[in-house]
């Protein structure tokens, strides 16, 4: 496994651990105390260091690349969506401490940032990133496909990908019900959240598309890299349902609290995907010894 | 100048994977075990699959065109040299 990879599973095993405890504290007293603590403080650090771990990986990796090459483009979008999840990640934690200081005319995060941070932050690293992020990745399945690394979808994909749109019909159909004359008229930022969900769908069937490729061609540190990328999204979309579960009412208590952990293992799976792809164009200039018989 | 060209015909055997009389060198039979190496560690242990359908006409010449397009340039020349120079 590749260093960086190791370096943030093990953070990540480190936070997750942190996590536990609190979680249990949480669980025998019932106080909310050290949990908000650990989300407001360990939870922002962790997600600006995996965004900017994220970014710099995938930096990395385009600047391997030559101006003509076709994957320099897909890394500088993979980077300008890490970078949009940085971004995010620092409008969102500057509106939670905007939040938890006394209200005051003086106060400068009061003065200089607009009220709505935290929806700006959630518009920049929601469909923002993910448009970014589905430019790469349909770049990525055209060069696949150019080599013929590219397999078709298969039956239990497609009823996979039948089930997520489904579910977005349904979406759909309830956005459409508050947009009568008795509700206020929906914001911009509102509006471009509703494209969350789309967008996460389209990412889930390019992630299928990517690791039926993955599948074909064997585990290796390209595929892994990719795989890496279908586990983020996968992930990334069982927090959305677990948002949705929430708002629906169907989790108790304690499991309301145990799906904000979730994001953590997405963040650190983006952070871990150009980590592999940077192995694998590092690896033939610094791996020196005998070459094994494969 | 004969030296060269013999030198360079070699080379371009070993690139293309060429055979001289129908039977693989000790020379090709290395440089294709070194590049069925990388190409298992950087890409997937399928991945000579995708290239050719017969692991014997996996050469630098069949596989260069998809390493370079998911590793760059820079590095397949470095994977080539380590391919063709590793003992």
């Amino acid at each position: 496994m590749p260093r960086f990879v190791v370096w943030i599973w093990r953070v990540c095993a480190v936070h997750y651990a942190i996590g536990a405890a609190v979680y249990l504290h949480f669980l025998m007293t019932g106080s909310y105390r050290y949990l908000n603590w650990y989300f407001l403080f360990i939870g922002t650090l962790f997600f600006l260091v995996a965004t900017v771990a994220e970014f710099f990986l995938a930096f990395e990796c385009r600047s391997g690349f030559e101006s003509d090459e076709p994957m320099r483009l897909a890394w500088t979008f993979i980077a300008l969506a890490a970078l949009a999840r940085f971004v995010a990640a620092s409008l969102i934690s500057l509106d939670h401490w905007r939040a938890s200081i006394p209200r005051s005319t003086t106060s400068v995060l009061a003065v200089v940032f607009p009220r709505d941070l935290a929806q700006i932050g959630s518009v920049i690293g929601g469909p923002l990133a993910m448009i970014f992020l589905a430019i790469a990745l349909s770049r990525v399945l055209l060069i696949q496909r150019r080599f013929g690394v590219m397999r078709g979808l298969e039956r239990t994909d497609l009823v996979l990908i039948g089930l997520i749109l489904l579910l977005m019909f349904g979406e759909a159909a309830r956005i459409a019900q508050y947009l009568g004359p008795p509700y206020p008229p929906p914001t911009p930022i509102k509006v471009i959240l509703w494209l969350s969900d789309p967008l996460l769908g389209l990412l889930l069937v390019q992630a299928v598309l990517i690791r039926r490729s993955s599948i074909r061609v064997g585990i290796g540190l390209l595929s892994q890299c990719w795989g890496m990328y279908v586990i983020a999204i996968v992930t990334t979309l069982a927090g959305d349902a677990s948002i949705w579960a929430v708002g629906e009412g169907l989790l108790s208590e304690p499991l309301v609290a145990l799906t904000w952990y979730i994001w953590f293992f997405a963040a650190a799976a983006f952070a871990s995907a150009p980590a592999y792809q940077l192995a694998a164009m590092k690896l033939p200039a610094i791996r020196k010894g005998v070459v094994r018989k494969p | 100048m004969d030296e060269l060209s013999q030198k360079m015909l070699s080379w371009s055997r070993l690139w293309s994977g060429t055979l001289e009389n129908g039977e693989p060198t000790a020379e090709h039979y290395r440089v294709r075990m070194h590049l069925l190496f990388w190409l298992k560690r950087c890409i997937g242990h399928e991945a000579s699959a995708v290239v050719t359908t017969r692991v014997e006409e996996v050469s630098l010449a069949t596989s260069t065109p998809l390493l370079t397009a998911f590793l760059g340039r820079r590095a397949m020349l470095e994977l080539s040299r380590r391919v063709l120079n590793d003992s």
